[in-house]
C-alpha cells in the first residue's frame, strides 16, 4: 500500500465523514427549525387527515361495519391517526402563530399557513364530535 | 370478514345503519370467513301442527299461511328458519325451513336445529331474576350493589338514587350504551361474567328510572346478580331452574356450544349476491345479554310457560302472581306509546297487549311475540341477519290472524294551534340507546331523525337512509302514523322539547340534537375540511413539480450557463 493510496483512502474516509456530519447537522437544524417543522407539521396534517377518511371508509368498505366492535388491526391502526391527526394540527396551529409572530414566509404562506390551521382545528372539532378523540 | 348483505347501494346504506343501531338489541355480532357457498332451496321439515284455538281454530291454516309467508324469504332473505306459534296448551305450529347449513346441506329441524338467538335470551334472564324475587332472594326495588357483596362488580353511585333490578329490566339504569356486548371472535378470549361486568363497565350517564335506554350492560348485570343470589354461575342457573324444569334440552348460554348438547348448531350465514356463504360464529362476553342458543321447539316451551301464568305442562316456573307480575307495567314512557314490562316491551298498538322481544347476532335473528289476551306465542329465527328480518313474518301473522286491529285512518285533533306545535317539535333528535362517546357514536349521527311541519296539519319524519313517514296529530303533541300502528309523543316544556317518544322504538327515546352535532353541520364540516386539505395538498404538489421544472430548465438551459 503506497503513502499516495492511503492519502487517498484518508481523504475518502474524511469525505464521508463530512457527509454523515453534514447531513446529521441538517437532520438536526431541521428537527430545530421552528420553520420546517411547522410546514411539515401541516404537510403531515393534510396527508394523515386524507388517509384517515381514506383508511377508515376502505376498512368499513372492505371488512363491514362489524370491524368498529372487533376491532382488527387495519382499524386498531386506522383509529390512532386522530390522535396523530390531533398533535399535526397542534404543530401547524403553532406554527401559524409563530408565522405572524416572526413574520416567517410571505404573506400568503403565513395566511395558507393559518388556514390549514383552522382546518385542522375544525377537523378535529367533528373528530371529537363523533368520537375518535377521546378527550 | 364479514360483509353484510346488500342488493344495491341504497339496500348497503341501510343495512350498514339497521346493523350499527341493530347492535343495540343484539347480542353478538359476527365475524366470518368464507366457506362455501349455494343457492338455498325451499325446504321444510320437522311439522308439528296440531289443532288449534283462538285466533288459530284450523292449525293446517295457519300452517299453510306461514309456508306461503316463509317461501317468499327462503333463499332470499335468509338460508334457514324455524318457527314456533303456541297457545298456552300446546305447540300449534313447529317448523324448520330451509338449510341450517348451507355447506352440507342440512334442513332445519325445530325440534333439533339450534340457533343463536341473541337477546331474546334477555327474557331468560329476566325470568331468572323474577324467580329470585319470587324466593325472596332478590327485590325490584332494592339497590343492587346489595346483592354484589362478595362480588368485584359495583355501581358508582353517580347520582342520588340507586340502579335497581326494576330499572335493569326496563333499560331505565341510565348507563351510556356502547352497543357492543363484548363480542369476541375467539372463544379463547371469553372472560368470567364478573370480570367483563368489571372492566367493561359504562358510565352512568343519566338518573336511574327516568329515560330509556337499552342496555345490553344493564341485562349482563342482571344475570351476574342472579348469579351472586344462588351462589352459583349464571349458566348453570338457567341451566338447572329454566332449562331442565321445562324440558329446554337443547338450549343453553355456553359458548362455543358444547359438543355434547343435544342438537345440531345452524351455521352463520352472510348473504352474497344470489346466495349464502357460511362464516365463523362470535361469542358474547356478556353471556345473560344474548348467548342463549335454542331450537324453536325449546323457545315454545318458554312462552307457553309464560302464557300459562307461569306453567307448562304441570312444570312451575313462576308463581301466577309472579308471573302476572313480570307481564304488567313496570316502566311509563309515555301513556300514548309502548311501555315496558319486566323484560319485555310492549309491541305494536299500545292497546293491544302484545309483549315482544327481538334479538340478533350479526349472522343470526329472531323474534318472539307474546300476545296474552289471544293465548298466543310467536317465535321465529333465521340464521341470517338480513335487512328485513323475521319481525316482518310476525308482523304478518298478527295482521292475519287480527291480534291487533288494523290501522285507522287518524283524526285530526280539533284543538287549534296545530301548525305552532308542528313548528315547535321540528328539529333533529337523536336515540338515547346509541353511544354518546367512541367510534361507534358515529351510528348515532347516521340513525339521526327529521322532524318537520308539513301540509294540512301534518307532521314529515325522515332519516337519512330515506324512511318518510306522514303523522296527524290527534291530541296536542301526540300525533299518528299515516298508515300505520306508530305514534309520536312529545313531552314539551317552555315550547321546548325535552323527549320524544316513538311507538315503534320502545328500547330508547329521542332527544333534541344540540347545533353541533346535527348532521348539517357534520357534513359541512368535515366537507370543508377533507377538501381543503385535499386542495391544499394537490396546489402544494403542484408548486413544488412546477419549481423543480422550472429549475431543472434553467440548469439545462446553454445560454444561461454561458452567461454565468
Amino acid at each position: 500500500m503506497t503513502d499516495q493510496h492511503t492519502s487517498q483512502q484518508r481523504t475518502g474516509t474524511e469525505h464521508e465523514h463530512l457527509d454523515r456530519r453534514g447531513y446529521t447537522h441538517g437532520v438536526k437544524r431541521r428537527l430545530t427549525s421552528a420553520l420546517w417543522l411547522a410546514r411539515a407539521a401541516s404537510i403531515g396534517l393534510r396527508s394523515i387527515s386524507i388517509g384517515f377518511v381514506i383508511l377508515f371508509v376502505f376498512i368499513l368498505e372492505t371488512g363491514g361495519d362489524l370491524t368498529l366492535i372487533t376491532r382488527p388491526l387495519p382499524m386498531q391502526i386506522a383509529l390512532t391517526l386522530p390522535y396523530l391527526i390531533a398533535v399535526l394540527t397542534l404543530g401547524t396551529t403553532a406554527g401559524a402563530l409563530l408565522a405572524w409572530r416572526y413574520r416567517y414566509w410571505s404573506l400568503p404562506v403565513r395566511i395558507h399557513q393559518t388556514v390549514l390551521a383552522l382546518l385542522g382545528l375544525a377537523f378535529c372539532w367533528q373528530l371529537s364530535t363523533l368520537g375518535f378523540l377521546a378527550v | 370478514m364479514l360483509r353484510l348483505p346488500t342488493s344495491d347501494a341504497r339496500t348497503d346504506r341501510s343495512t350498514r345503519r339497521s346493523f350499527l343501531i341493530g347492535l343495540g338489541s343484539l347480542g353478538l355480532a359476527g365475524l366470518g370467513t368464507a366457506a362455501g357457498r349455494t343457492s338455498a332451496a325451499i325446504e321444510s321439515q320437522s311439522t308439528d301442527s296440531q289443532s288449534g284455538e283462538g285466533p288459530f281454530p284450523d292449525a293446517d291454516e295457519l300452517e299453510a299461511f306461514v309456508d306461503d309467508v316463509m317461501a317468499e324469504r327462503i333463499g332470499t332473505t335468509t338460508p334457514g328458519a324455524s318457527v314456533a306459534v303456541v297457545s298456552r296448551d300446546t305447540s300449534i305450529l313447529t317448523k324448520g325451513y330451509g338449510t341450517a347449513d348451507v355447506d352440507a346441506d342440512i334442513p332445519v329441524r325445530a325440534d333439533e336445529t339450534v340457533f343463536r338467538v341473541g337477546s331474546v335470551g334477555k327474557l331468560v334472564t329476566y325470568t331468572a331474576v323474577m324467580q329470585g324475587v319470587e324466593r325472596g332472594l332478590l327485590d325490584l326495588d332494592t339497590d343492587v350493589n346489595s346483592y354484589l357483596g362478595d362480588s368485584a362488580v359495583s355501581v358508582p353511585a353517580t347520582y342520588d338514587d340507586p340502579v335497581t333490578l326494576r330499572h335493569l329490566g326496563t333499560h331505565t339504569a341510565g348507563f351510556e350504551s356502547k352497543l357492543d356486548p363484548d363480542i369476541v371472535d375467539d372463544p379463547a378470549a371469553l372472560d368470567s361474567l364478573e370480570t367483563v361486568l368489571t372492566a367493561q363497565q359504562p358510565s352512568r350517564i343519566r338518573p336511574s328510572g327516568e329515560l330509556v335506554g337499552y342496555s345490553n350492560y344493564g341485562a349482563a348485570l342482571a344475570g351476574h346478580i342472579v348469579a351472586e343470589a344462588h351462589d352459583t354461575t349464571f349458566e348453570g342457573y338457567v341451566q338447572s331452574e329454566i332449562f331442565e324444569p321445562l324440558g329446554m334440552t337443547h338450549s343453553t348460554f355456553a359458548q362455543p356450544v358444547p359438543d355434547d348438547q343435544p342438537g345440531d348448531l345452524a351455521a352463520p350465514h352472510v348473504r352474497d349476491r344470489e346466495s349464502f356463504l357460511v362464516v365463523d360464529d362470535v361469542y358474547i362476553n356478556m353471556r345473560p345479554a344474548g348467548s342463549l342458543s335454542a331450537t324453536a321447539t325449546d323457545i315454545a316451551a318458554f312462552m307457553r310457560a309464560h302464557l300459562g301464568d307461569g306453567a307448562v305442562d304441570g312444570t312451575r316456573l313462576l308463581d301466577a302472581e309472579t308471573a302476572e307480575a313480570m307481564h304488567s307495567r313496570h316502566h311509563v314512557r309515555h301513556p300514548a306509546v309502548t311501555d315496558w314490562r319486566y323484560g319485555f316491551h310492549e309491541y305494536g298498538n299500545p292497546d293491544a297487549n302484545l309483549l315482544g322481544h327481538s334479538g340478533a347476532t350479526v349472522n343470526f335473528r329472531s323474534h318472539l311475540l307474546l300476545a296474552p289476551d289471544h293465548d298466543v306465542g310467536i317465535f321465529i329465527a333465521y340464521n341470517s341477519n338480513p335487512s328485513e328480518g323475521p319481525k316482518a313474518v310476525v308482523d304478518e301473522i298478527v295482521a292475519e290472524f287480527g291480534l291487533q286491529d288494523a290501522p285507522t285512518t287518524p283524526t285530526l285533533t280539533s284543538r287549534p294551534g296545530g301548525q305552532e306545535r308542528a313548528e315547535t317539535v321540528a328539529g333533529e333528535y337523536s336515540l338515547s340507546y346509541l353511544p354518546q362517546s367512541g367510534p361507534l357514536q358515529v351510528a348515532d349521527l347516521l340513525a339521526h331523525l327529521f322532524v318537520e311541519p308539513a301540509t294540512n296539519g301534518r307532521l314529515r319524519t325522515t332519516t337519512l337512509e330515506g324512511d318518510s313517514r306522514q303523522w296527524v296529530e290527534t291530541e296536542p303533541y301526540v300525533y299518528e302514523e299515516v298508515g300505520g300502528h306508530d305514534v309520536l309523543a312529545f313531552e314539551v316544556t317552555d315550547d321546548e322539547v325535552d323527549v320524544l317518544y316513538m311507538n315503534s322504538e320502545p328500547t330508547g327515546v329521542y332527544q333534541p340534537v344540540p347545533f353541533h352535532e346535527r348532521q348539517f353541520v357534520t357534513g359541512s364540516v368535515l366537507g370543508t375540511t377533507v377538501s381543503g386539505f385535499g386542495l391544499s395538498l394537490a396546489g402544494w404538489s403542484g408548486y413544488s413539480v412546477w419549481q423543480q421544472w422550472k429549475q431543472y430548465r434553467t440548469d439545462d438551459d446553454p445560454a444561461m450557463e454561458d452567461s454565468e
